[in-house]
């Protein structure tokens, strides 16, 4: 589904930073991002749109979500501004709470793909030997293992299952493209002077890992995650839509789902089916630019080159 | 450095579109339906029934996946059993009558019928399709060998011999057995797994050509019906999605449909006002069972309270655009079974909405009202969760609104949705407090009564449920459905059914919901002699009545 | 050798949790094979019939779990794949035969179009640094590749068929039409490919041209490429020849192993267009508990994304001498 590489053959040059605490190390890879990259930054401004209409959803959204109160399958008008279901709930009242579930998935789920990523990627290449080929075998093996028959025999076990059978789904599936990818970069660390250094001092294995290596691994991390995290989103509501999630739940995928299964389409409700996936979309698109931005911090050979004039461009 | 230059880029713009016109200008939809004859006689059907997978070309009428479009259109039944008003066509059979005090049925055979092979059809095959079934239970769905002692030939006629009476089983036995030709199946190694792609039957079609994509059937020249059917093709296309299959219904393509159409008066009728027409006759109820072993549901008035409590009209409307009618409390189906209707008694115990007083229901019963906006009785939330199908949407939206409905009456109602399968495993076993179900249909209210209330049916250890799956266990319940099953006089089947209506109405065993609809579609632009909700000789949608129906069938 | 070994382990090991998790998963599914039948009947079969349906599917068997794993391994080695449920009683190996050459079909035609395409556009991205494909393309098409599938899917139907109708709803086919080797059939097919195949290009198109793109880049700085531009040698030979040919070498590798992703993206979309291919039939088979068909459509599908990447390592081997010579 997402064979958006982020060119991960070629092993950025870093430069080890002074030790240094993870989350300064992220902020300070945040910041520059923010400051110099005009991508990220329409990202994360699109994000933050959908992050606050969830926050704020019973502000924004002008009525219950689930109540069953209004004309079925109206075309928008003032009182609703995106029409009514054709259970005659409002959709942009769904739309907006819908949020919240959409946007928690891909949270928790980017999260706990990454976080399991990392744990083997970085174990694997920390520890080499056979920790490293067992651990690189099962890699592999999850990641050529066909992700989206996996995920609807899967969400078939608990059909209805909602939310934590989706992240559970999510993270079988979506850790291994992220370790492959913390793996050989993790490598390239471990041998520099500083681990040796923090070795030689005699500190514990976990402690380097957690405080000298990471660190300097941040871009590559934060970018991980976030391709996590769009994966997540797509793939829940991808679920969603076939029907393999809770029918009762709000998010965009059952939105979908809902709206498909009552032929929207052809019975003159379109804007049922095109609101949720719109967002769905928009918010893939906000990930992948902040994506896209992190990716080109972590590797200035790709940033962008503007033409100046009377000098030719190139290498 | 000189720039890299290519192929002319609009070179390859004209030669892509160019290849995308005439692919596309090609493509026309073909009009399948009732190709133009002059006469009565000739016509196509074209039908519409989204199975959502391709065709097998397998015509085994007991265990193909495709049986609803075998059974009826090529193999038979002795008689027709209309469920909506219970009367009996002969086909195979001319003629039945029972003897022995209801232990004894014997069926005269029709004369002069032919397999479509040729070979006269005698009754010699009926007594071998019943014996084939016998051999293999994999084959008798309907139990019948459960209460069949024998069957045998006698001259030109069947003999039956029962072990003890049922004489609603005849439905079964002549309205819903189809018979094979004995010379070719005694040469099928396993009648259970074999596909039997080129079928011989007695049917009014036979089968012409079968590809995964479309079956197609032409008129039976030696069919037993004088001078029927009129019309000379069947089509029936697959499709793997509603979508598809309900567009063709929509553009006139197919003029038969037996699917769910949302918002069929916009989409269906309204594109063809004259001649789009559809007809949805109910069957049978779709009840919530109530585990009666479980507290609170072995409260009555609680029961009571819930049935009260609901807004069927509304959770109809919301569930399926209201194609669906409000059930009655006493589990009689309206308007098929009306003359089996007590409509005095119904008033008395009156089950409409009234959410007023199903919560004083439940306050005579002790239960007082909670902070939460919950009733409560010494300290316990009273709390139901109703199990559905989260495959089925009609049921999940439905559900939604029931639960809606039960939490505004002060009842903390949840709702579950699971697979379809672990729904009835849940079921058969007792695992549930209220679960969401269907019951079985028939040509009068018996089959859905004994279906959800005789006491033989219930879990017990480790056979599972067969029905009952409530767990209602009552002796007078009992002798009523066995008096039933033993008497032909219908005034004593009357008074009968009218014991179970009260039965129903005092306890509120189960709470029928909704009363399931056989959904119908048809366009007789080209094609008349439908059956409609003022003709109504068959049901629509349903083996075999299928095949009767396209024996009415003709040409403009 | 030592390589080959690996790999070879990598593959042996993948088939074989493909084919215990096969087995493993439908046996964890609640419910079984009888009570599926039953729920998708919807209550027209009659509650008696489910002690007729177990023995025809032969689901009370008392053979243990490990018997029954053994004997399922012994099956599959000799191809059997057993009866499907849904399509009782017709064979799964024939089942599967229905759908397979239009996955394959769609899954060919569009893998080789976005991968050739990309690279392409990826190529002359990176050649043109700087220039309006260069700043242009990555965003856009970092945009396209983050929409979901089926949603654009909808989309497409909903412009292209409902709205404009210039192109059909979905399906292989029209409705009904016979399968022949004629003219007007094979026209059809393609008409009715055009959708779903434009949904799956737009969407992975993107990701080969960043990826050659970014390759492409770094693979220009190298100091082979400056010698040949200092040679004088025609820039579309620097460009194909030099630098491409050699940053194509990642994109294969990153080819074969998106597979899964690749394959996954597909299935979705047959859904959406329920085009009569493996990816509906595998949905339509988990609905309905149809473990036999469920298990040949998994295995089935696991095992052509190894096959794949067996042929990327293949050709990888023999386009980079780097890999030949390291044996």
């Amino acid at each position: 589904m997402y064979p958006y590489v982020a060119a991960e053959e070629q092993v950025p040059e870093v430069r080890p930073e002074h030790h240094q605490s993870a989350v300064v190390g992220v902020l300070a890879r945040v910041g520059t991002i923010l400051a110099t990259n005009r991508k990220a930054v329409a990202g994360l401004l699109l994000l933050l749109v959908f992050v606050v209409g969830a926050v704020f959803a019973p502000i924004i959204a002008p009525y219950p979500p689930d109540a069953t109160l209004f004309v079925p399958t109206m075309g928008p008008s003032r009182a609703h501004l995106l029409g009514t279901t054709a259970f005659g709930q409002d959709i942009f009242s769904q739309l907006v709470w819908a949020s919240r579930q959409t946007l928690m998935i891909g949270l928790i789920g980017g999260l706990a793909a990454t976080v399991l990523a990392v744990l083997v990627g970085v174990t694997s290449a920390y520890f080499g030997g056979l920790t490293d080929h067992t651990l690189s075998v099962v890699t592999d093996v999850f990641l050529v293992l066909p992700a989206l028959p996996l995920m609807i025999v899967i969400a078939a076990y608990e059909q209805g299952g909602g939310f934590w059978v989706l992240v559970a789904v999510i993270v079988i599936t979506g850790w291994s493209y992220g370790a492959r990818q913390i793996r050989p970069q993790a490598q390239s660390l471990r041998n520099r002077d500083f681990l040796t250094s923090a070795r030689a001092r005699g500190e514990s294995s976990w402690y380097i890992i957690l405080y000298e290596l990471l660190p300097n691994m941040t871009s590559l991390i934060l970018a991980i995650f976030l391709g996590a995290a769009l994966y997540a989103v797509l793939a829940a509501a991808g679920l969603q839509f076939i029907g393999l999630g809770n029918p009762n739940d709000l998010s965009w995928g059952t939105m979908l789902y809902w709206a498909e299964n009552q032929e929207a389409l052809l019975t003159g409700s379109p804007l049922w089916v095109i609101a949720p996936g719109a967002c769905i979309a928009l918010l893939g698109a906000a990930v992948a630019l902040l994506n896209y931005g992190v990716d080109e911090i972590g590797n200035p050979a790709l940033r962008a080159t503007r033409r100046k004039r009377g000098r030719r461009a190139g290498p | 450095m000189d720039r890299p230059s290519f192929a002319p880029r609009p070179l390859w713009t004209c030669l892509t579109i160019a290849i995308v016109l005439i692919l596309v200008g090609g493509t026309q939809f073909s009009s399948r339906a009732g190709a133009a004859t002059a006469g009565a006689s000739g016509g196509t059907v074209a039908l519409v029934d989204v199975g959502g997978s391709l065709w097998d070309c397998a015509f085994n009428p007991w265990e193909s996946s495709d049986t609803f479009i075998s059974n009826g259109f090529l193999y038979e039944t002795l008689m027709y059993i209309n469920p909506l008003n219970g009367h009996a066509t002969p086909m195979l059979s001319t003629g039945y009558s029972w003897s022995n005090g209801s232990k004894t049925l014997t069926m005269r055979i029709r004369r002069g019928v032919r397999w479509s092979d040729g070979k006269p059809f005698s009754p010699a095959d009926v007594v071998y399709t019943f014996d084939l079934m016998k051999s293999h239970s994999a084959l008798d769905g309907n139990g019948l060998w459960t209460v069949l002692s024998g069957v045998r030939e006698k001259g030109n006629s069947v003999v039956f011999t029962f072990k003890h009476p049922a004489v609603p089983d005849f439905y079964y036995l002549a309205g819903q057995t189809y018979i094979v030709p004995k010379h070719l199946w005694t040469r099928v190694k396993d009648p259970v797994k074999f596909t039997d792609p080129h079928p011989v039957a007695t049917g009014p079609v036979v089968l012409s050509k079968c590809t995964p994509q479309n079956i197609t059937y032409t008129r039976n020249p030696h069919y037993w019906m004088q001078g029927e059917p009129k019309i000379s093709t069947v089509q029936v296309p697959a499709f793997l999605g509603n979508s598809a299959g309900n567009l063709q219904l929509r553009q006139g393509i197919a003029n038969w449909g037996c699917q769910y159409i949302p918002n069929v008066q916009t989409y269906y009728v309204s594109t063809n006002p004259a001649h789009h027409h559809y007809w949805y006759p109910p069957g049978s109820d779709n009840d919530l069972y109530l585990n009666l072993k479980q507290y609170p549901l072995n409260i009555l008035n609680v029961r009571q309270a819930i049935s009260m409590g609901i807004n069927r009209n509304l959770v109809s409307k919301i569930g399926v655009y209201g194609y669906l009618p409000p059930a009655d409390q006493s589990a009689i189906v309206l308007p098929n079974y009306a003359n089996w209707y007590d409509r005095g008694l119904a008033k008395k115990y009156n089950y409409g909405y009234n959410p007023t007083r199903a919560q004083k229901l439940l306050q005579e019963a002790g239960f007082k009202k909670g902070s939460n906006g919950f009733y409560q009785k010494n300290g316990k939330t009273l709390s139901l969760t109703i199990l559905g199908v989260a495959g089925f949407s009609d049921w999940v939206a439905e559900l939604a609104e029931v639960q809606r409905n039960l939490q505004a009456i002060g009842i903390d109602a949840k709702v579950d949705n699971i697979g379809g399968d672990a729904q009835l495993a849940d079921l058969q076993t007792g695992k549930f407090q209220i679960a969401y179900y269907f019951t079985t249909a028939g040509p009068s209210p018996y089959y859905e009564l004994y279906n959800s209330l005789d006491g033989a049916l219930v879990h017990k250890g480790a056979k599972s449920a067969a029905g009952n799956y409530e767990g209602w266990q009552d002796s007078t319940t009992d002798r009523l459905l066995s008096a039933f099953s033993r008497t032909t006089n219908v005034a004593k089947q009357h008074q009968i059914i009218r014991g179970l209506q009260k039965i129903m109405l005092q306890h509120v065993p189960v709470i029928p919901l909704l009363e399931g609809v056989n959904f119908y579609q048809y366009d007789d632009s080209q094609i008349v002699g439908w059956p409609t909700k003022s003709n109504p000789f068959v049901l629509p949608c349903d083996s075999p009545g299928m095949g009767l129906m396209l024996t009415h069938l003709h040409h403009r | 050798m030592r390589t080959i070994l690996r790999r070879a382990e990598f593959f042996v090991l993948t088939l074989w949790a493909a084919i215990t998790l096969n087995f493993a998963l439908p046996r964890m599914m609640p419910g079984n094979p009888a009570e599926a039948m039953m729920a998708h009947y919807q209550g027209k079969l009659n509650p008696t019939a489910m002690h007729a349906l177990e023995v025809a599917f032969g689901i009370k068997t008392n053979q243990s779990i490990w018997q029954q794993y053994i004997q399922y391994l012994g099956d599959l080695a000799q191809f059997k794949f057993g009866i499907s449920i849904s399509h009782f009683p017709t064979p799964v190996g024939e089942v599967v035969m229905q759908a397979l050459p239009w996955t394959l079909a769609l899954a060919g035609v569009t893998t080789v179009i976005s991968f050739a395409l990309g690279t392409i556009v990826g190529m002359i991205a990176a050649w043109r640094r700087g220039g309006v494909a260069d700043s242009l393309l990555p965003p856009v098409f970092v945009v396209v590749s983050a929409l979901p599938y089926f949603w654009l899917g909808l989309m497409c139907i909903f412009f292209f068929s409902l709205t404009l109708h210039w192109l059909p709803l979905g399906f292989g086919y029209d409705e009904g039409a016979s399968i022949q080797l004629t003219w007007s059939f094979v026209r059809q097919a393609i008409v009715h490919a055009i959708l779903p195949a434009f949904t799956i290009i737009l969407t992975s198109i993107g990701g080969w041209i960043l990826t050659m793109r970014n390759n492409m880049i770094v693979t220009l700085s190298e100091d082979y490429v400056r010698m040949a531009r200092a040679k004088g040698l025609h820039p579309l030979r620097i460009m194909i020849q030099y630098a491409g040919r050699n940053a194509i070498l990642p994109n294969i590798t990153g080819f074969a192993m998106s597979l899964g992703f690749i394959v996954s993206g597909l299935l979705l979309t047959e859904i959406v267009f329920t085009y009569p291919g493996v990816g509906y039939m595998f949905l339509q088979a988990v609905n309905e508990e149809d473990y036999p068909l469920m298990q040949a459509l998994f295995l089935m599908v696991t095992v052509a994304v190894l096959g794949a990447i067996l042929v990327a390592d293949i050709v990888n081997a023999w386009l980079d001498p780097r890999i030949r010579s390291s044996q």
